[in-house]
């Protein structure tokens, strides 16, 4: 039951304050991804963990012990680096067996471990290449093996994805998150892609400046972000925020923005936001937005007369980008009409997924 | 048509360097095999009716020669190996560590190649005549491997400044300590580094004269490049003997390129890291 807890993890290069107080915790056999843009402090956080940086502040505990001072090479954790980082000298085998032979395991412990790992990443016929002989895809493969080999408690990963292509990318998230099944490991697994932490994560921690911004499941985090930072980060196409305000109008509750006005009677617990200052920003996500064209139930009250900007076809949907007055409005539509620049379109807002934001601190408010 | 003339060009080119540097060589073996009198010969044929092996003969059976090559081989062995074993290590120190006065430390190891070595002899036979180090090989040991060292531990660092940090990172989270990862991953990657550092320390003392003749002065010390210049007397000089010898000097430092050369290949970091 090796469960990872950072407790208020502080860590500065210079004058730069790169994490400012880290709390958080994966549990035993759970898939944590930590996501966030680039330059937040992800890598430093991971290579905190695996004792490579050392924190200014706070307590590294790995299985319940506190590990602070403990070298990297007694951690019993394993990493695969952002560029893979093989021994150029050694050969594919000779890489993964590395740990092995330092621990001085028997030579016959040492080939079953390389070679069960090796038919797991399908890299078997690979063993006696050196890693300059290999392709992209290969080495992120032996660089995997490599930590597999360990068997370690704790799996850390740092945007091992990033350096292949999509497809490649995509093939390979669902082979890291086979091996979270098979091995049921604690693995904590950075990436500042959103698609991965949504896709892979048992629970998601989003980082943002040094400072956590939320951690829960990708549902949490999509259905109840605690921000608009959150989001905005979580979601592609990213959603429409709208800065409006909430009035009452013959006793029912309406937001208003230029170019729009939407009636809020039917969202539970609409009362509450009557209470508070008038002043709101709403999200939309663009997959909330219908094409009254093809709506069953039309919704007058809640149609948004827009003007068709510019339209992006994904296949089976087309991520249109449109205006109503001054505000943009982007919807990811089922094809099945084409839509040109300069179209006008009538979006139906789909009232029960909106989400409402404080003006000033930006934060969610909870109905 | 201009690719033939291109390496015509550059064909011709070669040949040439390729005889200026052979002609030297070729004339002192044919000098060793001749007599002494025959020196002024201007024949360039290697073996004539008169040519013999007898001043290689002479050079091992007559001469101390073996004893100075005995003595050439101990005192460049420990100075290549102390040049390897320090530039090696301080190399890495000074390329991964931050620490108090490295910048100095780096500077100053590239103030001490300003000067020539010729102008440092006074201070060092002083230096050694005071630490009683005159006709011994420690004094000539310090000496040729604190004046090969900046240069090595230079390179080294210059080598090591190339290598990326993930690469003893994963071998630490693998399990190794900071040095084993140094000698079990790093080293080896570093090959081309350690043997121009090998091979520089080594040539540093096997050829060396000016110093050598100042702190040996004893004939049973001399090293090789000192006993060469003992057959050169006031009156006459052993020609023969003195080409036998050169010839002789320089087949060990032949097999020590060739034998090395293979190491000297760049490239070795190649597929460890992306980006
Ligand atoms: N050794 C260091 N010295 C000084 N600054 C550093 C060092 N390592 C990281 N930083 C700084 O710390 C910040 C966070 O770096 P970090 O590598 O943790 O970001 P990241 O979230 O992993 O970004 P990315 O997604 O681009 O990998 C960056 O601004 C970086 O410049
Ligand atoms: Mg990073």
């Amino acid at each position: 039951m090796a469960g990872v807890s950072l407790q208020a993890i502080s860590k500065s290069f210079g004058d730069n304050t790169i994490l400012k107080g880290i709390d958080v915790q994966a549990h035993s056999r759970e898939f944590m991804v930590i996501v966030g843009p680039s330059g937040c402090g992800k890598s430093t956080l991971l290579r905190i963990i695996a004792g490579l940086e050392t924190p200014d502040g706070g307590d590294v505990i790995i299985d319940g012990e506190r590990k602070n001072d403990t070298d990297p090479s007694k951690r019993e954790v394993a990493m695969v680096f952002q560029n893979y980082a093989l021994y150029p000298t050694m050969t594919v085998y000779e890489n993964l067996a590395f740990s092995q032979r330092i621990r001085k395991r028997s030579k016959d412990e040492i080939d079953k471990r390389v070679m069960e790992s090796a038919e797991m990443l399908k890299i078997d016929e690979l063993l006696d290449r050196k890693p300059k002989e290999l392709s992209g895809g290969q080495r992120q493969r032996v660089a995997l093996g490599r930590a597999l080999v360990r068997k370690p408690k704790v799996f850390l990963f740092d945007e091992p994805l990033s350096n292949l292509d999509a497809k490649l990318r995509q093939e390979m998230r669902l082979e890291i998150k086979k091996l979270h099944t098979q091995l049921n490991n604690t693995m904590i697994y950075v990436t500042h892609d959103q698609t991965e932490a949504m896709t892979m994560a048992d629970r998601i921690c989003l980082m943002n400046n040094g400072i956590i911004e939320q951690i829960g499941t990708p549902e949490e985090l999509y259905n109840k972000p605690a921000n608009t930072f959150v989001s905005t980060f979580i979601g592609m196409p990213p959603i429409n925020l709208i800065d409006g305000e909430v009035c009452t109008e013959n006793g029912s509750a309406f937001f208003m923005s230029d170019g729009m006005r939407i009636n809020l009677e039917k969202i539970k617990n609409i009362e509450l936001l009557k209470d508070l200052d008038k002043h709101v920003i709403m999200g939309i996500r663009p997959e909330n937005l219908h094409d009254n064209y093809f709506a069953e139930i039309k919704d007058p009250e809640n149609t948004i007369k827009c003007t068709v900007d510019l339209v992006e076809n994904l296949g089976s949907v087309a991520l249109v980008h449109s205006h109503s007055g001054n505000t943009h409005l982007s919807a990811s539509l089922t094809t099945g009409k084409t839509i040109h620049p300069g179209d006008s379109l009538d979006l139906i807002v789909d009232v029960n997924s909106l989400h409402f934001f404080h003006q000033e601190t930006k934060e969610r408010i909870k109905l | 048509m201009s690719k033939k003339i291109e390496t015509l060009f550059i064909f011709s080119f070669l040949v040439l360097f390729t005889l200026a540097t052979l002609y030297p060589a070729l004339n002192i073996i044919g000098i060793s095999l001749r007599t002494d009198d025959a020196f002024q010969s201007r024949s360039l044929a290697l073996w004539t009716s008169e040519s013999s092996f007898r001043s290689y003969v002479t050079l091992f059976l007559k001469t101390d020669f073996l004893t100075w090559m005995k003595n050439s081989f101990l005192v460049s062995f420990v100075v290549t190996l102390t040049g390897v074993v320090l530039a090696s290590t301080s190399g890495y120190a000074l390329s991964r560590f931050n620490f108090m006065g490295r910048r100095a430390v780096l500077s100053s190891l590239l103030m001490t190649q300003m000067f020539p070595a010729t102008m440092l002899l006074l201070p060092f036979f002083i230096l050694l005549a005071k630490l009683k180090l005159i006709n011994s090989y420690l004094g000539l040991i310090i000496i040729y491997s604190s004046t090969a060292l900046p240069f090595c531990i230079w390179q080294m660092k210059g080598y090591y400044d190339t290598i990326p940090d993930a690469l003893e990172e994963a071998a630490r989270i693998d399990g190794c300590s900071r040095f084993s990862a140094f000698t079990k991953v790093i080293l080896p990657v570093s090959a081309p580094a350690l043997v121009i550092t090998a091979l520089f320390s080594f040539m540093a003392s096997w050829s060396e004269y000016v110093v050598a003749a100042i702190v040996l002065q004893d004939p049973g010390l001399y090293t090789l490049p000192l006993g060469l210049k003992s057959f050169q007397a006031s009156l006459s000089t052993q020609w023969g003997l003195y080409a036998a010898g050169a010839v002789v000097v320089s087949i060990p430092v032949m097999i020590l390129f060739i034998s090395l050369s293979r190491f000297l290949v760049s490239g070795l970091t190649v597929g460890s890291v992306k980006g």
